[in-house]
């Protein structure tokens, strides 16, 4: 982005060129509200307003090529607060969409093409997947009054299918006991797909619709599979 | 000609204002104010002048007050309501008005008939209570209107809390106007060259930073534009409205916003935060407006005609409303000559 002495080419100036957004950008009155009340603001020395002036002057390339979408936690404070209704949120996300795919910054991508690929962000073999969430159960069941536990993976009819976030089979299994603890306790019906359970999508943070459709889609073929009529889904 | 009467609901500026210039073409008219003094809002504004008059229209109200009340032809109900209005026949209505409403012993009923009405109930302010700015919860959080109404009566400001003088102050601009989640589209007009003006007033006479958070300032009328650049001189501008409001445990008001020149977040303390609100429409008009034929547009502002008169059709400042009463004198001067 420039510097504070550089000169802005300002024969990009184009609205046009994001005329194909369905937002209501340009109701923006520039206010500052999001700004003022994104947890954001200030790092990078990002903030939502400049984002949406952006736009609005349809600064498309300057826009896509910033670092500044990235910086966005995507948490909705700026758009719940905006007076005129701005999706700031969907906005940045459209926006993020445009990179070329080898310029996502950070993981996002690679995690996101694995998941395309083998079911999840890790590339974890089935397998292994099972092998991790028995040795959780084992470690349950070894707690008093949880003897007799067992995880039910690929239970048809079950009440709940639950997906699992790849930290938790990964370098947080220690979190995985409270979740299923607490059915243990509710008398709760449930049950873990083997196959495509990965509960993150960051397809959501890079703007990618097609393959998080692909994702989402895949949990539903699941549910299918398994007879479910209930999702839990806590990414 | 000279026996025809006209009601005007509302002794604000504007119905003040249409009584004298009726009064000036020959006609009666008879004022009927809710409240116990006439006026309306501008009646309760501080001068804004420190070495010189800076030309904010406040005085103006009392010197129409003044020759309303000298005036013959021109009668005024205060503390009363219209109750019932109808149409016997073209430009002839019979009318209830309800007097000294607010005492049950004293409250009596008159009837008579007039010959037109003029609709000049005025505004309502916006009431900034649900915005997240700690208004009507933390004592240093006032509006612009209770600032005029303090600077009215007293030369320095001090803090409401505890009586001691603040050392900041902020202004937080567009409380409630320009606004889509309230339905309020539009700018208030009045809100800007007021807070402003009295900034000035107050640094004129107390030693106090003030800073003023705005989106960009709108300046209706050339009096204004060539005051702003002397108005802004001393103050600290910043172009970002903040998003909320938060007391610390020693009283101090805190605000967070985005400061565009540093490209930093920033928290700052203040001791007392002055919320610039804006211009509602008065809803509260009963059966008046349908008995008369009036239109509501869609922001709940009376659409302009001939009956109506002032802020009652939108934001507007004391002079503009004059003209505006003006312009209705001289249609219902001409629809009833005919
Ligand atoms: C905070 C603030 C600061 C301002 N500062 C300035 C300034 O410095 N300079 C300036 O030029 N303008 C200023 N304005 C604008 C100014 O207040 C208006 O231009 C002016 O008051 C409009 O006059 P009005 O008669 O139309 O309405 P109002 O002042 O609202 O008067 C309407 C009158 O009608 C009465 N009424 C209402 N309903 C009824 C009813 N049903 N029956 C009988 N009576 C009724 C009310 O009691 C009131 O007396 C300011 C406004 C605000 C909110
Ligand atoms: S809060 Fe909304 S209107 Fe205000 S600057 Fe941000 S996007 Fe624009
Ligand atoms: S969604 Fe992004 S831009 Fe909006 S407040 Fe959160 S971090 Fe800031
Ligand atoms: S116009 Fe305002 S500043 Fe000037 S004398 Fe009158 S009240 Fe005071
Ligand atoms: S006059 Fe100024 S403060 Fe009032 S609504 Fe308009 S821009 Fe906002």
């Amino acid at each position: 982005m420039n510097n504070n002495n550089e000169i802005i080419d300002i024969s990009n100036l184009d609205s046009i060129l994001f005329k194909s957004f369905s937002f209501f950008h340009n109701f923006c009155i520039t206010c500052g509200l999001c700004s003022s009340t994104c947890p954001a603001s200030g790092i990078e020395e990002f903030d939502p307003r400049k984002i949406v002036r952006l736009v609005s002057l349809g600064l498309e390339d300057e826009a896509v090529q910033s670092k500044w979408p990235w910086v966005c936690t995507m948490c909705g404070k700026c758009e719940n607060l905006c007076p005129m209704g701005v999706d700031i949120t969907g906005i940045i996300r459209k926006i993020r969409g445009l990179r070329e795919k080898n310029k996502i910054p950070g993981i996002l991508q690679n995690g996101l093409e694995a998941a395309i690929k083998t079911g999840n962000n890790l590339s974890l073999p089935k397998e292994d997947f099972i092998y991790i969430l028995e040795d959780v159960a084992n470690e349950i069941k070894e707690e008093k009054g949880f003897e007799d536990f067992e995880v039910p993976i690929d239970k048809k009819g079950a009440n709940i299918l639950l997906t699992i976030h790849n930290k938790l089979v990964n370098t947080h299994t220690e979190d995985l006991k409270h979740w299923f603890k607490i059915f243990y306790a509710a008398n709760e019906s449930w049950t873990i797909s083997s196959e495509n359970w990965e509960g993150t999508n960051w397809a959501y943070f890079t703007g990618d619709d097609d393959s998080m459709k692909i994702l989402c889609g895949r949990i539903i073929e699941q549910m299918k599979r398994l007879e479910i009529k209930s999702l839990l889904w806590p990414e | 000609m000279k026996r025809n009467k006209v009601l005007i609901i509302g002794g604000g500026i504007a119905g003040l204002s249409a009584a004298l210039e009726l009064s000036k073409l020959g006609l009666e008219s008879i004022i009927v104010e809710k409240e116990k003094n006439i006026g309306g809002y501008a009646s309760q504004f501080a001068c804004k002048a420190n070495i010189k008059c800076v030309k904010c229209g406040a005085c103006i109200v009392h010197e129409k007050i003044q020759s309303v009340i000298n005036r013959e032809n021109i009668s005024i109900y205060t503390k009363s309501s219209l109750k019932d209005i109808k149409k016997v026949e073209e430009k002839k209505y019979n009318v209830v008005i309800e007097k000294n409403m607010d005492c049950d012993s004293e409250k009596a009923e008159i009837s008579f008939s007039i010959n037109a009405v003029v609709m000049a109930a005025g505004f309502i302010p916006f009431n900034p209570k649900d915005k997240p700015y700690g208004y009507q919860k933390f004592k240093d959080v006032i509006t612009n209107l209770d600032l005029e109404r303090i600077l009215k009566s007293e030369n320095i400001l001090k803090r409401l809390s505890d009586n001691t003088l603040p050392e900041k102050i902020a202004f937080i601009q567009c409380v409630g106007s320009r606004d889509s989640t309230l339905n309020h589209l539009w700018c208030s007009k009045v809100c800007c060259p007021s807070a402003l003006r009295m900034a000035n007033l107050i640094k004129a006479h107390q030693n106090v930073d003030i800073t003023f958070f705005y989106i960009d300032i709108q300046s209706f009328g050339k009096d204004f534009l060539n005051l702003y650049p002397e108005l802004k001189k001393n103050m600290k501008m910043i172009r970002s409205i903040p998003s909320d409001v938060i007391e610390d445990e020693n009283g101090k008001l805190k605000i967070t916003y985005f400061d565009n020149t540093n490209k930093k977040s920033i928290d700052e303390f203040f001791d007392i935060i002055v919320l610039s609100i804006g211009i509602t429409p008065n809803k509260d008009l009963n059966n008046i407006v349908d008995a008369i034929g009036l239109q509501i547009n869609d922001f709940g502002f009376l659409n302009k005609s001939i009956f109506v008169t002032g802020s009652i059709t939108g934001p507007m400042n004391i002079s503009e409303t004059i003209g505006s009463a003006g312009i209705t004198a001289l249609g219902i001067y001409n629809y009833l000559k005919v």
